[in-house]
């Protein structure tokens, strides 16, 4: 009996170990961490610019929500102590300085969109946006954490490998007569660590928004899409002609919890990932369109591309002068 | 002659040896145990979980980068009076505040789907958020009245934050008045305050009529 437990304990072990190796460590290429680079890019990229129209007013002298104001809501001391929210914007109010960082924070956000100083620019870019959500953390929403996640974990990885300047120019300096020549992505294990980080935390996250959804009764008895609907400030579309049809109302919101929790759980089955990452693009546009969560729904289809492999990548981006890897043997 | 397609290659240390995939192993354990808690604990945290996120350790790195999502309303919805429509508003002196076209809304402007119109209803929920607790109400109303005082040069004389209530499905079955989504009966005000300018400062004096204050009810 003894035996037979520490049989089957050594068994389970040496799986468990070869599957977590198999998972985290088995070096692949970097191409689907490089196009979340110019997604997550392009959504940084507009979540500085959507500051621009309103920069002084939130944060300029006289702003709608003084530093003084933010350190009483999020109980920050006056030594800084308690709260970890750094930010350089919070010792700049002067609206000639708070442009001009603005202004290099959205430069350096393009730089890395771009692929040039990938490495470098990642964590700039990481800096800026956080120091926009700490500035004044109670008017960020549902977005925000997605993309700091992703910025987040992008640092670890070689982006620069595609679709990048950074790539152009290795080209250009591998080559001795100094013509521009393709230089061969690397696969690594650190782009498959990211990548896993990232779709492990994705699928916490479905999982967290369909379970957060259940702990409310209207969820479960199928009216939340309406009282979603019903928000007239905040929709894109008016909806409420679907009050005659409850049976509709009750599918959709049923639909959306099945998804989220079935997303975080079949998602790693391979015949099931194709089918629920073309679901989740009507689904979050819907969701967008009723609640307005516009950069939130977005910003979720791009975190979803982490699910594609490189050679769905390249099917799907037929990009001059990258080469498609070779069969397996 | 062409030359044949290069292939990606691997790095010398894709075949991560042991030393390094036990490192990795336990830093990924770690995280993923700091990232697990926070994304728990987003809408009702135990006290061990709150007590995690609030520590010393783990505090600085879940807040610094953002996992800590701190009650973000990922469910959307529950249908209750926090799930609803907030605005701020803003009554010049010398206006009629019977007249709700001479109030100042906040949002303002801009597209409904854009972070920048999100932004202003943010604000208004957190004020609504904490009509209840005077300091961090006052707090926010005084640096919006100080902004319309100071910044827009119009002196403010009451703030307020206003739910609007969500209509009925059974609403839309009856008659055109029921049907209206701005009918009075769906507004509540949680939190209103005066605004007493003294030059440059502005205090804030919390309105307390019974009838401006709103009652605990689902849209």
């Amino acid at each position: 009996m003894i035996d037979a437990m520490n049989r089957y304990l050594a068994t389970l072990s040496d799986r468990f170990g070869d599957g977590w190796n198999r998972f985290w460590f088995t070096p692949s290429d970097p191409l689907p961490l490089c196009v979340l680079r110019v997604a997550t890019g392009l959504m940084a990229l507009y979540y500085i610019l959507s500051h621009s129209a309103d920069l002084v007013r939130w944060f300029g002298p006289h702003g709608l929500l003084p530093i003084e104001t933010i350190d009483q809501l999020t109980g920050r001391t006056t030594d800084g102590l308690g709260v970890y929210r750094f930010s350089y914007l919070n010792y700049i109010d002067v609206p000639e300085a708070l442009w001009t960082v603005h202004v290099l924070g959205g430069v350096i956000v393009l730089l890395y969109t771009v692929g040039l100083f990938s490495r470098i620019t990642n964590i700039l870019s990481l800096i800026v946006v956080l120091a926009y959500v700490h500035r004044a953390p109670m008017i960020t929403g549902q977005f925000e954490p997605v993309l700091t996640m992703l910025l987040f974990y992008l640092c670890f990885a070689r982006t620069g490998d595609y679709f990048a300047i950074d790539r152009f120019w290795k080209g250009r300096r591998a080559s001795p007569a100094n013509k521009p020549t393709v230089v061969p992505p690397i696969r690594s294990t650190m782009a498959t660590i990211v990548r896993r980080l990232i779709q492990v935390h994705l699928v916490m996250l479905y999982l967290m928004m369909g379970l957060t959804k259940l702990a409310g009764e209207t969820w479960w008895v199928g009216e939340a899409v309406w009282w979603l609907i019903a928000h007239s400030e905040s929709r894109l579309v008016d909806l409420t002609f679907l009050h005659s049809a409850p049976y509709l109302l009750n599918l959709w919101t049923h639909a959306i919890v099945l998804f989220e929790l079935s997303f975080g759980l079949l998602i790693w089955n391979r015949l099931a990932r194709p089918l629920l990452l073309l679901i989740a693009i009507p689904m979050w546009i819907l969701l967008a369109l009723v609640t307005g969560l516009v950069s939130f729904g977005l910003i979720m289809l791009v975190a979803n591309l982490v699910f594609l492999s490189p050679e769905q990548l390249r099917a799907l981006l037929p990009v001059p002068g990258l080469e498609p890897e070779p069969a397996a043997a | 002659m062409k030359e044949p397609p290069r292939t990606t290659h691997d790095e010398s240390d894709s075949q991560a040896s042991a030393g390094f995939r036990t490192g990795a192993s336990l830093l990924l354990c770690l995280h993923l145990f700091c990232v697990g808690i926070a994304v728990a604990a987003n809408l009702a945290p135990s006290a061990l979980m709150a007590d995690l996120l609030r520590s010393r350790v783990l505090a600085p790195y879940l807040t610094y980068f953002n996992f800590d999502l701190d009650y973000t309303p990922y469910h959307l919805t529950h249908a209750t009076i926090q799930d609803v429509d907030d605005r701020i508003e803003v009554l010049p002196a010398g206006s009629d505040a019977d007249d709700p076209d001479q109030w100042i809304v906040l949002p303002d402007t801009g597209w409904r789907g854009s972070d920048r119109y999100k932004r202003y209803q943010r604000l208004a929920e957190t004020l609504s958020f904490f009509a209840e607790q005077e300091d961090p109400a006052g707090r926010i109303a005084q640096s919006v009245a100080e902004h319309f005082l100071n910044a827009e040069e119009l002196e403010p004389r009451q703030i307020r934050s206003r739910k609007h209530l969500l209509l009925q499905r059974v609403a839309l079955s009856g008659s055109a008045s029921q049907r209206d989504p701005d009918r009075p009966d769906l507004f509540r005000v949680p939190y209103a305050a005066n605004v007493i300018v003294a030059g440059n400062r502005v205090e804030v004096i919390r309105v307390s009529e019974q009838a401006e204050v709103a009652s605990p009810e689902t849209p």
